[in-house]
């Protein structure tokens, strides 16, 4: 368990609309695919520093794969899963 | 030594114009700076051509090439000596991925062979000479040698619209804010194959991240991207950069900008190379073995034309009777070096460049191809891929041979050229 609130996937989903997808649209979903939306490797390398900056919290090479990325789902459940 | 048309640049649209002016009979002259044709797509490294297709009207539509003549021939020529491979459906978009060092060699083959046509390589322009709405004489230049040319029609080609200023003519620069961002683009050999399949360009992309955030590279690293290109064993890594320098803002026509560029891509591309090398097994044995001539300049100046494109000309996939180029690449915003936004036309149907756009306002004999044509900041982010450079150096080359004054006239004569090229 965290000690911090739960990042919810509509966080994660804004976070990803602020930073690296502009044009994603307004009902994106938690399960909407960010790859099929434009989501590459430079992205998920902003998205990796963003986590950090943001909500301190820390993601490994290891752990970078499209499954923990695929959406606002998986990427809140890879963050949450993850001490502050 | 009187060309008829004489063409300024040897990128993608100054090759295409020179091509498609000797071809309509005219005899011509093309100058290049650097000592290769090609420009970005081999000075700069830029590895694919995009725009060279037409939007794909369904996710499961062939490709197919989006302009009849140059374009469709340089498809067809680098697919069968092996330069380029099979398109590459990239998002919504489909691009050709070519070897840029033996594009060098296909584009001195594809003009020497050529009739009409002389390339000068190394030689620049330096001075012009205008008189009663016309360039009189141009003044060329290499290595301290001058020498004067009286052509009948000039095509720029520059990518900077050099012509522009030295006749004083309008041209247009975005604010420095809004400037697409430059590339550095290096090539790097011996990194295992395995090391970008799967999700291994995503752990590259967390060891780079890792790595600024503990300060072991610098936060410009944050640009990079790796792509494996045709060359057996050889990828390149795209590092975009925000070009601003403790000097100056950055500004794709300024020394001091471009000087800070080419050191800092080098700078950073040789430490990202470094940190890998040690990091991943799959980099231990990579080595950057191909540096670019220059850094990667996606935005520079660009003409006031009779006519000027724009982003609802793109985005509403506007032509009419004057269209003699199709621009089928989204507007690709790179504003910020943390990776573009692109904006697709509303329908996936390519927009017909105007004539008027490709000539200049207050020149009879100039004509304008490749990104400094008449076009507005946004619409230059769609026009400026080397697929649309072909197309609007193969029109600008038909118009700037052929003696017809009139625009509407003579985009009539360039449309038929160009429907016999298709049949």
């Amino acid at each position: 368990m965290s000690a911090t609130a739960d990042i919810s996937p509509n966080t994660i989903i804004e976070l990803v609309r602020e930073t690296v997808l502009p044009d994603l649209p307004a009902d994106f979903g938690a399960e909407a695919d960010f790859f099929e939306s434009g989501l590459d490797s430079m992205g998920v390398m902003q998205l990796v520093m963003f986590l950090e900056e943001r909500f301190s919290k820390k993601v490994e090479p290891t752990e970078l794969s499209r499954a923990n990325f695929r959406n606002g789902s998986t990427l809140a459940a890879l963050v949450n899963g993850k001490a502050a | 030594m009187n060309p008829d048309v004489l063409v300024i640049g040897g990128g993608s649209a100054g090759v295409a114009a020179a091509i498609a002016a000797a071809r309509q009979g005219a005899d011509t002259l093309l100058v290049e700076r650097h000592g290769f044709l090609g420009g970005a797509g081999t000075a700069s490294l830029v590895h694919s051509f995009c725009g060279l297709y037409e939007l794909p009207p369904a996710p499961d539509s062939a490709p197919r090439v989006a302009n009849p003549g140059l374009p469709a021939e340089l498809e067809r020529e680098l697919l069968a000596q092996g330069i380029a491979h099979d398109p590459l459906r990239m998002g919504k978009v489909d691009v050709l991925m070519h070897q840029p060092q033996r594009l060098a060699l296909f584009y001195d083959q594809w003009c020497t062979k050529q009739v009409n046509l002389k390339v000068l390589l190394h030689t620049e322009i330096v001075a012009t000479v205008v008189e009663s709405g016309r360039i009189t004489e141009v003044t060329l230049h290499c290595r301290g040698a001058s020498w004067n040319l009286h052509p009948r029609s000039i095509v720029d080609a520059s990518g900077d619209a050099m012509l522009a200023v030295l006749a004083k003519h309008p041209w247009e620069h975005p604010p420095s804010k809004e400037m697409q961002r430059p590339a550095y683009i290096v090539g790097i050999n011996n990194v295992a194959a395995e090391a970008l399949g799967g999700d291994e360009p995503l752990k590259v992309a967390g060891t780079i991240a890792k790595a600024i955030q503990e300060k072991k590279l610098p936060p410009e690293a944050a640009g990079a991207h790796f792509r494996r290109s045709g060359a057996l064993n050889e990828i390149f890594l795209t590092l975009d950069l925000p070009g601003d320098s403790p000097e100056c803002a950055f500004d794709s026509t300024d020394a001091r900008s471009l000087t800070w560029i080419e050191m800092q891509g080098r700078e950073v591309t040789f430490a990202i190379v470094d940190h890998l090398r040690a990091s991943l097994d799959g980099f231990a044995n990579a080595r950057i073995t191909t540096l670019p001539v220059r850094a990667g300049i996606r935005e520079s100046r660009s003409w006031i034309g009779e006519r000027v494109l724009t982003e609802e000309d793109i985005l509403e996939s506007r032509r009419d009777e004057q269209a003699v180029a199709n621009a089928t690449w989204p507007i690709e915003l790179r504003e910020t070096a943390r990776g573009p936004r692109l904006l697709y036309p509303r329908e996936p149907k390519a927009c017909g460049i105007p004539l008027g756009c490709l000539r200049a306002r207050d020149l009879q004999n100039v004509f304008v191809a490749g990104r400094c044509l008449s076009a507005t900041h946004r619409a230059k982010a769609s026009i400026r891929v080397m697929g649309t450079a072909l197309a609007t150096g193969q029109a600008a080359g038909i118009a700037a041979a052929s003696i017809e004054p009139n625009t509407a006239a003579l985009a009539h004569q360039v449309r038929q050229v160009l429907s016999d090229l298709e049949a």
